[in-house]
Parts: C-alpha cells; structure tokens; sequence
C-alpha cells in the first residue's frame, strides 16, 4: 500500500481530482486488452502535462515506487498492466491535438490523442496518419508510439516509427528531454528510434510530433473469395511478387468468417475458406490496369468470386468488418487468445499449415484474421477461460504456434509487443547476449527499474 | 604497433594487413594497422584482442562518408569490410535481401534489378559507399522524401559489439516488435557502437518505368516554392530536389543559365508517370518558371544519378543542415548571403520535400578561420529555422565535435550512458561522434 503522504504528494501535483485510490474504480486499470492476466494498480495517477507526469515520476523514482505508463489501454500483450501494485500513470487527460502543420506535413500531440481523432482531424486537408491499428477509434498515439504499432496499411505505408519525427519523453527520474524533432539529418544515436516500440519501460511518452501522409487520389477494395485456403496464400505471395505492392493485403479465414459473420451481417459467403480483402491505392491513371492484374492472379489461383467496393461507403463497411472482426468472435467462443508471429511471406502457406494442424493436435478451434501481405499471423485461439486445463492448452498450442513462425525466420510478435505475455518466449528468438544487450539498454535509461518493470525482458536476462 | 600487426596478422593473415597508414587515415589520424577481415568470425576475433588491449578500432566501408566526424582521438586498427561483399541471402519473394557491409549499393542494385526489385535508397557515390556505410550514417539521397532513409528500410543486421560478441538485432520480416528496435540505435552510430558485418533490408518493386521533370528558375524561393507544392500534391513524387545554379549547370549540360533546377522524379506505371509529367509542366507553367524539360529511361536514370551525387562533399567544406521543408528557401537564400559575406561561394542540392541542405562552400586558398565562423553561423541560422547542422567535411584542424556535431543538447546524456553499456572501454570510433563519444 501507498503510504497516505505519498498520494497526498500525488494529489499535490495533479490535483484532488486526478488521483484515483478507490478499489473499485481502480478495477478498470486491472488489465489491457490481454485479458488473461490482471493485477490491480495501487492508484491511478492522471497528469495534465508533461511537467505533471516529470513531478509524479521524479516523486516515485525517489521512493523507489514502481510506475507504468498507460495509454487506452488496448494493448494485446499486458504491457500496461501494473504488476506488484505499481502505479499507473495514466496519459488519457494528455488529449489534445496541440498543431497540426499541413506546410511541412506534421502534427504535434499529446501521447493521449486517440489514433483515429487525429486522422479525423486532418481528413478535410486530404491528410491522415497512416498506422491505423484495428483499435485506432480509441488507442492512443503514444500508445502506439510504446508498441510500434502497425495496421492493415502498414503493408505499403509502414509501421509507427516510419511516421514519428520526435517525442517528448519523461525519464523514469522525472528529466525531459525530446528526442529526435523537426530536422532529418540530427546528431547523435536515433533515441526517438530505440524509444518507438519499447512498451514503456524507458520512460514516458508524452508528445509525439508525427508525420502526416497525404490520402491517395484514388483506390480500389476488393473481395476474393477462396474455396481452399492453399489458393489464398499462394494469390497473396503471387500479387506481391508480381511487383505490385497493395495498400493492404488481408486475410480472413473460414471459422472467423463465421464469426463476423454472426457479428455484422455484412453478406460474407459462409462456405469459403478464406477472403482476402486487398486495396490498391494511388493515382487513378494506371489503378485499374493494376486492379485486372491483381483480378487475374486471383483467379488463376481459383478464387471463386471477387466482389468490387463501389464506393467509399462499401469501402468503410469492408473495412469496419476487418477491424472489428477480432472484437465478433465473441459471438461464437467464450474466450479467445490471439497471438502475433511474422513469417516471410513466402512462408505463409506452410506456417498456417503448421498453426492449424497444433490447434487440432490440442483438440482447440484456432481462427484466422491477419496482415497476409505483411506475413503477420494473427492465430485466434478459441476457448472457455472458466476452464482451467483448456488455458493450460492454449498456451501451450499458443507457443507451438510462435515457435512454427520463428523456426520459418520470422518473429514471436509482429505488432503487439512482448509486454508481460510472450515474456518466456524471448529466449527462443533471442540468443543470452542479445538479450542482455538489450538489457544494457534499459540500465542506460531506467537503472533503478523502475519505468514498468517486468515487462519485455525476462526477470533472468542480465545486462 | 608490433602487438597490434601480430595479433592483427594472426587472425586475417599477413596477405590481409596494411601498414599503409598514410592512405588509410582518418582526418589525419593515422592507424597502426589496416586489416581486412574475411569473415564474421575474424570480426569478433579482431574486436576481441581490441577489447583486452585496448587497442581502438574505426570501422571502414568504401570511405565515402569518413569525413563525417572529429578526428579520432586514437586509431590503432583501421578494419575495412571490403572483404565481405556478397549477398547473403536474397528473397524475392518476400521482398527482402540480406547483404555483406562491404557490398557496394550499386553492385547490391544490380542484384537486384535481375529480379525487377531495387533498393529505395540513393545515397552519393553508390559505386564506392557500401551497405555497412550507409547503415553506419543513416544514408539517404533524394528518394528521401518518399521512402526514408536507410533506418526506414533496415529490417535486421549482424554486429560484432566492442567485446567481439556476434549479435543479431531485428530479424528479416516485414514487421518485428519483439524486444528493443536495436537497429534503430545502430544505424546512424557511425562506427561507435561495432562492427555492422549484415544487414537485412525490405526492397521494392522497380518501378515500370522513371521520368524526370526539370524546372528551370531564376530564383532560389520560386524553385523552393514550387518544390513545396508538388511535395504537398498528390502527384507522388520520388524526389523533390532544388539544385543551385553552380550545381543545376553540371546537369544542363554546360550551359551558363544562372538558372536554379528543380528536379522532381516520378516513378511508377507508364500511363500513372506520363499524367503526372502532364500535371507538373502544367504546375510549373502557372509558377512561370524559366522553361521545363523531360527525361525519361537511361537519361533520367542518370539525372537522377547526378543528383544524389551533388550531396557528396565537395569544396573547402560542406554542411548539411535540415529545417522545416518549408523553410528551405529561407534557409538556402540567407545561406548563400553568409556565405558571400566571408568571401565563400555556396552551391547547394536541397532535399527540399524533406528540408535536408547539402551545402557546398567554395572560397579561395587558406580559409580555416572563416570557414569556422560561416560554420557557426549557418549553424545558428539553421536553429533558427527550426533545425540543425553537420559538418560533413571541413579541415581536419578545425573539426572539433562541437563543430561537426554542434553542441550536445540534454539527450546526449543518455547518449552518452548507450556508448558506456556497449562499449565500456571506448574503443569504437573513440572521439568521433557528437559530444567527443
């Protein structure tokens, strides 16, 4: 427990109003999007600015309290979960869009300005921010600044880090500093680089400055729909490898269909084994030469029918079915885990060969809904959490499933981040030194560990 | 020297050493030994007598960007990767390849341009800078504005850290959050960090085809104009570039204009580069420029060429400061006036979509003092447009890391806690980066 002269200092620097100590409202912090794990926060601080948080942080860092930082709190992989009663220090008042500078193509905001209010802001000027996570309506810009976080279009248009020039951050010892900025050509090690995708645990995020990306002219969505799940990867490695690079490339497999399905009545066709939904975009003059292309390699791999968006509402619906297709298979599980292993792309056939034979090893359902182009799986394993054997199952199946997918090269997490969840998973991808390289890392900035401990390195690694 | 050269000749072979310490100084500095490492493993066994003997190492590619630094405080071995420059592994399929730190960029584009892929990178002098370089300096050329730089397109690596461990950072798919983006950090550490030996980058596509378009203008601020407005269209430029008249002659032709260029490449399908050629013509007559010429095929690949070239050093020095896209007019009009004032002519290649100035400064014989001044106040007047500056290549006598790098600002703090985790002893590059790492 805090001490009381502790949250009265909390309450000092952030007001009466911005601490939270009430157990139950305090339940709300227990967990992120991960819901497998849960630890309540001993209190929930809200800072309004970047000084507030510097104060809060210098405050614990002296008191060797342990804090984490909290966007939306939409993460997959518990990263924002507040382990051993830490703080939580929660950026969801740090919400304002503080410039928006259409001359030189950027914006400056709080690390709370939810993903999509920013594209919002900027959409009338022909303008977005180009991650757009399938949370995007309520995940956070520093959110996505702690995990990298990708999307649908990150095929052609890149990851988080490809779009941030500089970040505000708060030192776990409270110092501010910015890191990266307005110039390209800086001096010095990319720290803006090492922080996107940390998770937190260098320190805090508070503004990000972030490039904005100028909408395409002109696009077209579509809709293949396979028979045989084969035929589906094969068309996405034949597009890319035909030289055409899509907005975005993404599959959706037989047993998610059914649940979007149950969840949007879109008009999916229940009996196929698996839709792509693959949008180009650009200038019109040459789109649709690439349309008939991408037409025909989808039917030279038997795809059954393929179903044009005729407008821009058809367009938003598609994508409103992708995006919330993760949310609609609580239609038809209890629960489910989803985990997030990348494989060159030319290994897609075989690795989700490989993820559906584990999941019927282990007697579990597993549906598919992912980044096909990327070669970012998302394996949904459904089960009952009530169940305590069935967890024990999935995590085990889980494992298999990333161990498929670093065995074929790739990588344990794509885009979700390590966070607490794929902690043990670490050593398979990772040899002791680099492990320990990184580990050196967060001494340089968080000695005293205390910036959310226990998250992206094993407690064993050693710097 | 003699313990250097027999622990150095026992790991390579003495086939594989130079002594030859006048070529292969850097700013001055002589090494001991000059050593040509034929694999990975003599990387790590060459760092590892370095790190028990303290001896300090500067890593070298093709040499193209060794001016970019301080004079080392100390050089003992000189380690050139020119051994290593093959392609690793190559997927076109996935659209990655893995290639050597000695590979060259232009012999790593042609092997990729036999499968119709290329590299999204143009840094100068792609027949000498090597794959290792440009990760070492963070490259870039033109296609800046569209595809990054080299932090943008590296996926992974494999590095020799100071104490000879071999790590691998990233990996080589598209996209990878597991653990710390350690990539980031090394790519642009200019040697002080270890041995980058690999690098996994995401390659694209070749386009159909590259055309590109020439603006010819009287002024600085029309060209730079102009230049905002296309990098604000939706007409998806490759490059937006602003050449100074000095510079935009080299590529008329000969021609004595006293013009500016504006180059401005497009790549893409036949019939999407022919529209867009339209538009911009279009665009540029309603700003009244000078005249506008088109390009396309071999002779745009070689304009386009020529261009990435100019950011290659060139003078008595050059700078390379990057402000607000759209103070890129600002900066280039009060930079060629300063430079008048201490007797210096500048010719300038702005990145004007990306507001990143190469800034080449001509003057007459013995001109250390005054290229210290201008220095400094170019680098004032790059802050006061909302940026920075690098020297990237000026006397060694007057290169100091404040010079080059500018002042320390409050992150060099952590800067500096990075460089003593990995390289506890300071042997990498000792001396070279910002704030004396």
């Amino acid at each position: 427990m805090l001490s009381r002269t502790l949250i009265r200092e909390l309450r000092d620097i952030v007001g009466p109003d911005g601490v939270i100590t009430d157990p139950v409202e305090l339940l709300v912090y227990e967990a992120d999007g991960m819901s497998l794990r849960k630890s309540v926060p001993s209190c929930v601080v809200l800072p309004r600015s970047a000084e507030q948080v510097s104060s809060a942080a210098k405050l614990l860092y002296e008191r060797g309290i342990p804090f984490v930082p909290r966007g939306a709190g939409t993460g997959l992989s518990g990263g924002a979960i507040a382990l051993n009663r830490a703080v939580c220090i929660a950026l969801s008042r740090m919400n304002r869009i503080l410039e928006i500078d259409l001359a030189n193509r950027r914006a400056l905001v709080e690390a709370g300005v939810a993903n999509l209010r920013l594209s919002d802001a900027v959409k009338s000027a022909s303008y977005h921010f180009a991650p757009d996570p399938s949370s995007q309506i309520a995940c956070t810009i520093g959110g996505n600044v702690a995990t990298n976080s990708g999307g649908p279009h990150t095929l052609k248009y890149g990851v988080t880090t490809n779009h941030v020039l500089g970040l505000e951050m708060v030192l776990p010892d409270g110092t501010v500093l910015w890191l990266g900025g307005n110039g390209e050509e800086l001096a010095g090690y990319d720290l803006r680089g090492l922080v996107i995708g940390s998770e937190g645990t260098l320190g805090i995020v508070t503004k990000a400055l972030v490039r904005l990306v100028r909408l395409p002219q002109s696009w077209r969505t579509m809709l293949a729909v396979f028979d045989n799940l084969d035929d589906a990867s094969h068309a996405v490695t034949e597009i890319i490898a035909a030289g055409i690079v899509p907005a975005a490339l993404e599959m959706i497999d037989s047993l998610m269909i059914q649940a979007v399905e149950q969840a949007s009545r879109f008009g999916l066709p229940l009996d196929a084994a698996a839709v792509l939904i693959i949008e180009l975009d650009g200038l019109e003059a040459g789109l649709d030469d690439e349309m008939n292309r991408v037409m025909e390699l989808c039917k030279s791999r038997r795809a059954r029918e393929i179903r044009l968006a005729r407008d821009a509402k058809e367009r938003d619906q598609l994508w409103k079915v992708r995006k919330r297709s993760i949310g609609a298979i609580g239609r038809i599980t209890v629960s489910y885990y989803t985990r997030d292993g990348t494989v060159p792309r030319t290994k897609l056939p075989q690795v989700l060969r490989a993820v559906y034979s584990i999941a019927e090893r282990y007697g579990l359902r597993v549906g598919n809904v992912f980044h096909a182009g990327d070669g970012n799986l998302h394996p949904c394993i459904l089960f009952d959490e009530r169940d305590e054997k069935q967890r024990e199952l999935v995590l085990r199946a889980g494992r298999e499933m990333l161990e498929a997918c670093v065995e074929a090269g790739g990588t344990i997490t794509g885009e979700h981040g390590v966070g607490l969840e794929k902690l043990e998973l670490m050593p398979l991808q990772f040899t002791p030194h680099e492990l320990s390289l990184m580990a050196k890392v967060k001494r340089a900035f968080d000695p005293k560990n205390l910036c959310n401990p226990g998250k992206v390195l094993p407690e064993t690694v050693n710097a | 020297m003699e313990e250097v050269l027999r622990a150095a000749s026992g790991v390579v072979g003495s086939a594989h050493i130079s002594t030859d310490g006048e070529q292969f100084a850097v700013d001055g500095v002589r090494p001991k030994v000059i050593c040509f490492p034929g694999s990975i493993g003599h990387i790590a066994q060459l760092l590892q007598a370095a790190h028990s003997n303290r001896w300090t190492v500067v890593p070298r590619g093709g040499g193209t960007h060794m001016s970019v630094g301080a004079p080392p405080r100390r050089v003992d071995i000189v380690l050139c990767t020119s051994r290593l420059a093959g392609i690793v592994e190559y997927s076109s399929g996935d659209l990655t390849v893995i290639a050597q730190a000695g590979m060259t960029i232009s012999s790593l584009q042609s092997a990729l341009a036999a499968k119709g892929q290329f590299l999204p990178l143009d840094p100068p002098l792609p027949s000498s800078c090597t794959v290792g370089g440009a990760v070492a300096v963070n490259a870039a050329g033109p296609l800046r504005f569209s595809h990054g730089t080299v932090r943008d397109l590296v996926l992974g690596m494999k590095v020799v850290l100071p104490d000879g461990q071999v790590v691998r950072l990233g990996g080589k798919v598209m996209k990878n959050v597991a653990g710390y983006d350690l990539c980031h950090l090394f790519t642009g550490s200019r040697g002080t960090l270890g041995v980058v030996c690999q690098v996994a980058f995401r390659v694209m596509p070749a386009p159909q085809m590259w055309g590109v378009v020439l603006g010819w203008f009287r002024s600085t601020n029309d060209a730079c104009e102009a230049a905002q407005e296309i990098a604000a269209s939706e007409l998806l430029p490759g490059s937006v570039d602003v050449l100074s008249p000095g510079l935009a002659r080299k590529i008329a032709g000969g021609g004595d204009s006293g013009l500016c260029a504006l180059a401005v490449s497009v790549p893409g399908s036949r019939s999407s580069v022919l529209w867009r050629r339209d538009r911009l013509v279009e665009l540029l007559q309603a700003r009244e420029c000078d005249g506008a010429d088109w390009v396309e095929g071999e002779a745009a690949r070689d304009i386009r060429q020529a261009v990435a070239d100019m950011a290659a050093p060139d003078g008595a020095a050059s700078l390379t400061a990057s402000v607000l896209p759209a103070e890129t007019a600002a900066l280039c009009d009060a930079a060629g006036q300063l430079a008048a004032e201490h007797g210096f002519e500048a010719s300038f290649l702005a990145h004007a979509g990306s507001g990143v100035v190469h800034l080449h400064l001509h003057g007459p014989g013995e001109t250390g003092d005054s290229i210290a001044a201008l220095g400094e106040e170019l680098r004032a007047l790059a802050r006061k447009l909302g940026g920075s500056m690098i020297a990237s290549s000026a006397p060694a006598r007057l290169k100091s890391h404040e010079f080059v790098w500018g002042p320390p600002d409050a992150a060099f703090r952590m800067m500096s806690a990075l460089k003593k985790e990995i390289d506890p002893r300071g042997i990498m590059s000792l001396g070279r980066f910002v704030g004396g790492l």
